[in-house]
């Protein structure tokens, strides 16, 4: 092994758990304690999230993953892990053989995250000893049409959500005629919430991604590229200009890469947070410098794209499995997957889930899978789970009886749900249905670009029925409405945002009908979380201690000392203080 | 390429999109935010058809044909998809298609015209405004309780405009030099009316002018009926209403006088006399109190105490008077009574204040004028002494429940009652229809039936106004039981209508009710403030009226006409609700078409952004509809870009670009974006009269005279006068958009009397032009015009003759002017040094073609017949020049 390395993961996430902190607190006490021989490292997310801040080491043939480090353990964990060499066992998350992805990972297979968490994102030579830069030196033998057919092989699809072969694409920009030359675009708008794969990607392995490029502007005949990253993912666009300005400077970007007679100039473009910008249209008048608004297809960005010419767009995701195709064959990535869909998928776990994060998984593998035996189930047990929407603010919720489901494009586009990023949103029995389309549809509604009708105003009309629902003043007529709303918005729009807006109302609806009966009839929430649909009243548990009286804004809540207490329901407004003040559980919520 | 179009078969060789195609074999595929200059947008997805085996539904205005494709223009998921659309749009709308004022008139009078008018002092073209629906207007200036009023949007601000008054002020002015209408050709046909109050002389008027033959039976001695009768003469001077029933008689009406229906004459003798009978009978008889004691002497009907005055009869009402009402003939009694000499009068209402059907203004009067009011209080039992009235006696009221009506239902008080002493009683409780006469059969067995309050069923809903029996219509109290004087004259003039068009066979005219009209709100009450339109304040201009004490002994008129300056002052304050689009707006018409109902997706409302800082443009971003257009324009085909969209979601706008004020953009006034806009969000500022309104106008094709380049346009002509020049729109780009001098500017320049009729001109000589007559006039020209001719291509002796004329004569080039009808016909000049001729470039703004013709220099003129537009042939032909202009036709000919 010979040099002892700790390595810190600091992607954003591990940032905002305290990695800056703990890095530093590394470094001094290193100082302090004058050890030398060990190198302290920095890497990308390894998808651990709910454990953040994550430190790794190797010692004695074994990898160690150690969870929530923080400041105050990094003394002990220094003289446990450097001055006793053995493990810091409060915290250890995970240890197993080197290189045993499999054991540290269970379930899992990752071909995109293979370095996310192992390397130094900023370091192109720990790319390369990754056999980074390695698939392109042997792509620019190859002709062109060989790189496209190994694409085909594989089975790759676009990992942005509408799954469209990405050989095929390839394939069908190559015959388009490009006399001007073509372009080819890294989508890096990851724009819904809850999805996080590409940010992950970029800051924990950014050269897989422009690798992943080179080979597809080879293979099509492209010499210009960008990385259309969203401004808001400020360490992805730092560490990608480190990587283009590292591969320039070895030669990887530039004119006459690696000696041969391939090109490719490529540069980043910050979005500037429009959501709908992830639309390809969208992304193009974006990068040309104007309004991004959709524009109705065909023309295709094969044939019509960035300035008016042949332009290829894929997705961050996508590009990352490109050169572990071209190492490993297409046809090794193909022997993973589920019918049409072929290799892994990146999924990103939150909500009421356990073990919150990304994990990426075989395609075919199940929804419970992921969810329980990856994700760990849910975060408090107690409480049933109830739904997973899946796909973010364009995809659907699947219901508990639908979690076989394998991961597929096909399967779950028959729920009404659909792939999409890979966000997944998990919900227990606290989670509003109602509330979670009115959440979904206002995220929409603000992100419409505002051009089609439907989209601009049917998410409005739509939204403002829902809040109505939520309200109790919602009627049996606008549910009528709200579903005829949906249907026409998603057949008559322009772009996916319009077009897939209404999904998680539809879904909702489809899965979950009786809870809007329930709000509009009974004017009851089921999830109880509906604020005004509820009543809070005091139970005989009351003792009479007067706490929730003296918190309660409104002064609704009356009583003697050591008698229990009343709350005037006109005066009350539903704030919820009560519920969190008493001790008793005296306040029961209806 | 072959495919299909609503199972018809389809063959192009082109390539274009659907909705090209469907146009192409006369197909209409609605859309909004499509233009065929303008790249494709796709935004409004109205024009979305049905392609089998698409996705979802297809916008025809981008996709273009494709072999084998199967479209369906009219299924009716693709009209649910469309009336959604429309909903949609106008659920974040907001304006007024229609002024509520008109809307809320019983007779539709274009109100919001006729303040206009008389904002821009054009006083005769409002009283021809106000009679084209309305032939009594000093009478409603007067009497009308102005319905229009309550629903004035500027209600909500200091006060709704005095619309009345300047009604009255109009026609007032009318009495001295009356405005006649035309009356059209005699038909043969004729109608006789029973009744020549309000609804029967309104009827007269309109069917007057239709060239019928109208006579009126009426049962008086003088016409007026109610108005007359029952309008004392201190609202509404006698003298004042005989003038203007003379200028219907002087039309031609007959009025038959002391006729009495059942007596002198019968339906049947009419029906089998005349064409058509109109029933215009009233409602003239009171109502009884059913209490003891009514037949005593003192005690008076309301309206027989009312006819009674007017008559002239001596009326001695003793000291105290107790009239029992709560509506406007309560208190024109208690007013008479006051005028009679009472030293006490007093109503007596069962209800309070709050439910009083009278007008606010009458009571208020009433109560300056000494009357005293007696609330919650019913008769019971009218008290005599000798068969004379000595008092009342009254229960004593509450208010309970709302009734049917809305207002409070009054309940008694058990055991609770006042006496009031009286010397007269006046019950002013309400008038019915005194049907006598028309019981007896008309037609057979069938007589005209009766609803079961007596009044004549007539179909009111439709406007027809028909009876149970062919040939016999009725309107006014009689159908609606007492109502107001300008829905009597509503009555008659759509019965007019419907009489006109059962004789004449023709379809009734459709009236503007009928169409799509957006409204925010026919109720004031409903209104919400924020979305009417901005003004600054001004108060309600005040009417003069005479002073208490000089009422009361006399019936003198009360209230007093505004002045001039009054009138036009408070015209200015019309907030001008109906939309100037309305004609125009897509929106609308779609609207219409789709049959929209806007009450099913309501939501809330982007608030409103005017933009009024150009001089010549009006945005109101409540109306657009994010079609984009305006914005495409500017920057697409303009290249100014002064427009944007700003925000996303429901909040997405049109705005100048960069969200500043349109004056502070690059913007440079060309109107292009008003042009294109498919609703009221861009609108032309009226820069020729003070204030325009949906006035009825009249479009002339014209050529701008500003320079040289001549673009075709469209004058529209209000009364003669040019007020605005928009566009000749016929898809091709030089002739859709205009400058801001042609557009605007010009309409300050133009002789308003005579620069448009062509007709006026002396014609100008066309010559078929030879070689010698080319020379000859190129050598003694001073101003060469080119009009758009390719003389360097196809007519080679022209261009050589222009030539060599420069080459010799260096001076006579030097004072030279050429002018080109378009910039890419320079020909061979692009290669001569542009010092040696005074180029367009020199002259082409400063100098308007008109100016040019107009200066007294001798012009040539080349043109070639067959290539010109019918517009600039008149143009040309009609010149009528100062100057010595020459006009050679250049015809292609192979020896030329």
């Amino acid at each position: 092994m010979g040099k002892r390395e700790i390595v810190v993961l600091m992607g954003t996430c591990g940032k905002s758990a305290g990695a800056d902190r703990v890095y530093d607190k590394f470094t001094s006490v290193l100082k302090a304690k004058s050890i030398t021989g060990v190198e302290l490292k920095q890497s990308g997310c390894a998808g651990l999230c709910y454990s953040e801040v994550n430190v790794k080491t190797w010692r004695d043939g074994k990898e160690y993953i150690y969870a929530q480090i923080t400041d105050d353990d990094v003394e002990n964990f220094i003289d446990s892990e450097i001055i006793e060499n053995k493990a810091y066992s409060k915290k250890i998350l995970f240890e197993a053989a080197i290189g045993d992805d499999a054991a540290l990972f269970p379930k899992q297979k990752r071909i995109v995250l293979r370095n996310c968490g192992k390397i130094t994102p900023t370091s192109i030579d720990d790319y390369i000893s990754k056999d980074g830069y390695k698939a392109i030196t042997r792509v620019l033998k190859m002709p062109q049409e060989l790189v496209v057919q190994e694409i085909k092989d594989s089975g790759l699809r676009g990992r942005g959500g509408a799954g469209f072969p990405t050989g095929l694409k390839w394939e069908l920009t190559r015959k388009n005629p490009a006399p001007e030359g073509r372009y080819f675009i890294c989508n890096a708008d990851e724009g819904d919430p809850g999805a996080f794969m590409d940010r992950s990607v970029l800051e924990g392995d950014p050269h897989s991604v422009i690798e992943g490029m080179l080979i597809g502007a080879y293979a099509i005949g492209a010499n210009k590229g960008y990385i259309y990253v969203r401004a808001e993912y400020p360490l992805a666009v730092k560490h990608c200009l480190k990587a283009i300005e590292d591969a320039k400077a070895r030669g990887f970007l530039g004119k006459n890469i690696m000696d041969s007679d391939f090109s490719f100039d490529l540069k980043t473009k910050e979005g500037a947070g429009a959501f709908v910008c992830g639309e390809e249209t969208a992304l193009i008048a974006s990068i040309e410098g104007k309004r991004g608004m959709p524009s109705l297809r065909p023309p295709y960005p094969a044939e019509k794209g960035v300035f008016g010419k042949s332009t290829v767009i894929n997705n961050v995701e996508t590009l990352a499995n490109i050169p572990w195709i071209i190492l490993n064959g297409g046809s090794k990535y193909s022997e993973t997957g589920y019918e049409k869909s072929r290799g892994t998928k990146v999924f990103a776990l939150a909500g009421k889930i356990k073990k919150g994060g990304l994990v990426e998984v075989p395609m075919g593998t199940t929804l419970r899978e992921v969810i329980y035996d990856i994700g760990g189930g849910m975060a408090v047990p107690e409480y049933k789970f109830k739904a997973v929407q899946l796909g973010g603010p364009s995809g659907g919720c699947i219901p508990e009886k639908l979690l076989d489901l394998p991961v597929d494009y096909e399967s779950l586009v028959k729920t009404g749900a659909i792939m999409g990023s890979g966000g997944m949103v998990i919900m227990d029995e606290r989670s509003c249905m109602v509330d979670l389309a009115r959440y979904f549809l206002n995220f929409t509604q603000n992100e419409s670009c505002g051009k089609c009708t439907f989209c601009r105003l049917g998410t409005k009309r739509m939204l403002e029925i829902l809040e109505r629902i939520c309200n109790g003043l919602g009627t049996m007529e606008e549910l009528d409405l709200l579903q005829e709303i949906a249907k026409k918005c998603s057949t008559s729009s322009l772009c996916a945002l319009g077009g897939s807006a209404p999904n998680p109302v539809l879904t909702t609806l489809k899965y979950f009908y009786d809870e809007y009966v329930e709000h509009i009839v009974n004017k009851k929430c089921p999830a109880k979380y509906c604020k005004k649909l509820l009543t809070y009243t005091i139970s005989d548990k009351c003792v009479g201690c007067t706490a929730c009286a003296r918190k309660c804004p409104v002064k609704a809540i009356s009583g003697e000392k050591k008698g229990r207490h009343i709350i005037d329901q006109q005066k009350c407004i539903k704030c919820g203080v009560c519920v969190a003040t008493c001790k008793f559980d005296a306040i029961d919520t209806e | 390429m072959k495919l299909t179009i609503n199972d018809r078969p389809f063959e192009t060789d082109r390539d274009i999109t659907i909705l090209e195609a469907c146009e192409s074999i006369g197909i209409e595929i609605p859309t909004l935010c499509h233009d065929p200059r303008l790249i494709p947008f796709t935004s409004c997805f109205i024009c979305v058809v049905e392609v089998e085996g698409a996705k979802g539904s297809v916008p025809a205005c981008a996709t273009k044909v494709r072999e084998g494709m199967v479209v369906r223009t009219s299924t009716e998921n693709i009209n649910d998809t469309r009336r959604l659309c429309m909903e949609l749009l106008l659920s974040d709308h907001a304006g007024d298609c229609i002024a509520p004022c008109r809307f809320n008139c019983p007779a539709g009078i274009d109100i919001q015209s006729y303040v206009a008018q008389v904002a821009n002092r054009d006083f005769k073209s409002a009283i021809k405004t106000i009679k084209d629906r309305n032939p009594l207007p000093l009478v409603c200036g007067r009497v009308c309780p102005k319905p229009c009023e309550d629903a004035c949007r500027r209600g909500l601000m200091e006060g709704p405009v005095a619309i009345d008054n300047i009604k009255r002020f109009v026609s007032d002015e009318d009495l001295k030099e009356p405005f006649i209408p035309d009356v059209k050709p005699a038909t043969g046909k004729r109608v006789a009316i029973v009744g020549a109050g309000p609804a029967g002389l309104s009827c007269a008027y309109y069917l007057k002018i239709e060239g019928y033959d109208v006579e009126i039976f009426e049962k008086s001695d003088r016409p007026g009926g109610m108005l007359l009768w029952g309008i004392p003469e201190y609202r509404l001077p006698k003298s004042l209403l005989a003038k203007e029933i003379e200028i219907i008689t002087s039309l031609g009406v007959k009025i038959h006088f002391n006729k009495t229906l059942g007596k002198d004459f019968t339906l049947k003798d009419l029906k089998a006399k005349y064409d058509a009978v109109f029933l215009a009978i009233g409602a003239q008889k009171s109502t009884a109190m059913r209490v003891k004691n009514e037949d005593a002497k003192g005690v008076f009907g309301g309206i027989d105490f009312l006819y009674t005055v007017a008559k002239g009869s001596k009326v001695d009402v003793g000291n105290s008077v107790v009239v029992v009402g709560g509506g406007n003939t309560a208190i024109d009694a208690a007013r008479t009574a006051v005028r009679l000499g009472a030293g006490k009068v007093t109503i007596v209402y069962r209800r309070t204040r709050d439910e009083m059907p009278a007008e606010n203004i009458e009571i208020e009067e009433a109560a300056h004028e000494g009357a005293i009011f007696n609330f919650l209080r019913a008769p019971t039992e009218i008290l005599t002494r000798n068969g004379k009235v000595t008092g009342i006696k009254c229960q004593v009221m509450g208010l309970g429940e709302a009734d049917s009506s809305g207002r409070r239902r009054p309940v008694p008080i058990e055991g609770e009652f006042e006496t009031i002493e009286a010397d007269t009683i006046i019950a002013a409780i309400g008038q019915y229809v005194d049907p006598s006469g028309l019981e007896t059969p008309v037609d057979g067995t069938n007589a005209v039936t009766l609803t079961k309050y007596n009044t004549i069923s007539a179909n009111v809903d439709e406007r027809t106004f028909k009876t149970n029996i062919e040939g016999i219509f009725a309107g006014g109290d009689a159908v609606t039981g007492p109502s107001i004087a300008i829905s009597a004259i509503a009555h008659g003039r759509y019965g007019a209508a419907s009489i006109h068009s059962w004789l004449s066979g023709q379809p009734v005219v459709k009236d503007f009710r009928s169409a799509f009209n957006f409204s925010l709100g026919q109720k004031l009450s409903d209104v919400d403030k924020n979305y009417i339109p901005q003004a600054s304040h001004q108060e309600r201009e005040k009417s003069g009226s005479l002073p208490i004490k000089e009422r009361l002994d006399n019936f003198n008129e009360v209230d007093f006409t505004y002045s001039e300056e009054q009138a036009v002052s408070e015209a200015k304050r019309c907030l001008s609700c109906g939309c100037l689009d309305a004609d125009e707006c897509k929106l609308r018409l779609y609207a219409e078409r789709f049959k929209i109902n806007v009450n099913r997706i309501r939501g809330s409302i982007r608030k409103q952004n005017i933009d009024n800082s150009s001089g010549y443009l009006v945005f109101d971003s409540t109306k657009c509809i994010k079609c984009g257009k305006c914005i495409r324009v500017c920057s697409d085909l303009k290249a100014i870009g002064a427009l944007g969209f700003a925000g996303r979601g429901f909040e997405t706008d049109m705005l100048p670009s960069m969200e500043k004020r349109l004056v502070e953009t690059s913007c440079v006034e060309c109107g292009s974006c008003e042009s294109v806009c498919p609703s009221g969000a861009i609108i032309d500022k009226s820069l020729v009269l003070e204030k325009i309104a949906q006035f009825q106008t009249k479009v002339k094709p014209s050529i701008c005279k500003e320079c040289s380049i001549g673009c075709e346009i469209l004058t529209v002509l209000y009364e003669d006068k040019i007020i605005r020049i928009i566009p000749k729109n016929r898809g091709t780009l030089d002739e859709s958009m205009l400058c801001k001098t042609g557009r605007y500017e010009s309409l300050s320049n133009i002789k308003q009397s005579q620069a448009f009729d062509f007709s006026t001109y002396e014609r100008m000589q066309l010559y078929d032009a030879s070689i010698k007559d080319i020379k000859e006039a190129i050598s003694s020209s001073e101003v060469i015009i080119n009009w758009g001719v390719d003389i360097f291509n196809n007519y080679a002796p022209v261009s050589f003759h222009l030539k060599r004329h420069l080459d010799k004569n260096h001076d006579a080039a030097q004072s030279t002017y050429f002018y080109f009808k378009t910039d890419f016909n320079i020909f061979g000049f692009n290669n001569y040094p542009i010092n040696r001729v005074k180029a367009q470039s020199e002259t082409i703004m400063d100098k308007g073609l008109l100016k040019v013709m107009e200066s007294g220099k001798r012009v040539l003129i080349f043109l070639e017949e067959t290539s010109l537009s019918k517009t600039e042939l008149e143009y040309f032909m009609g010149i009528k020049a100062k100057g010595n202009i020459k006009i050679l036709n250049l015809v292609r000919r192979r020896n030329f």
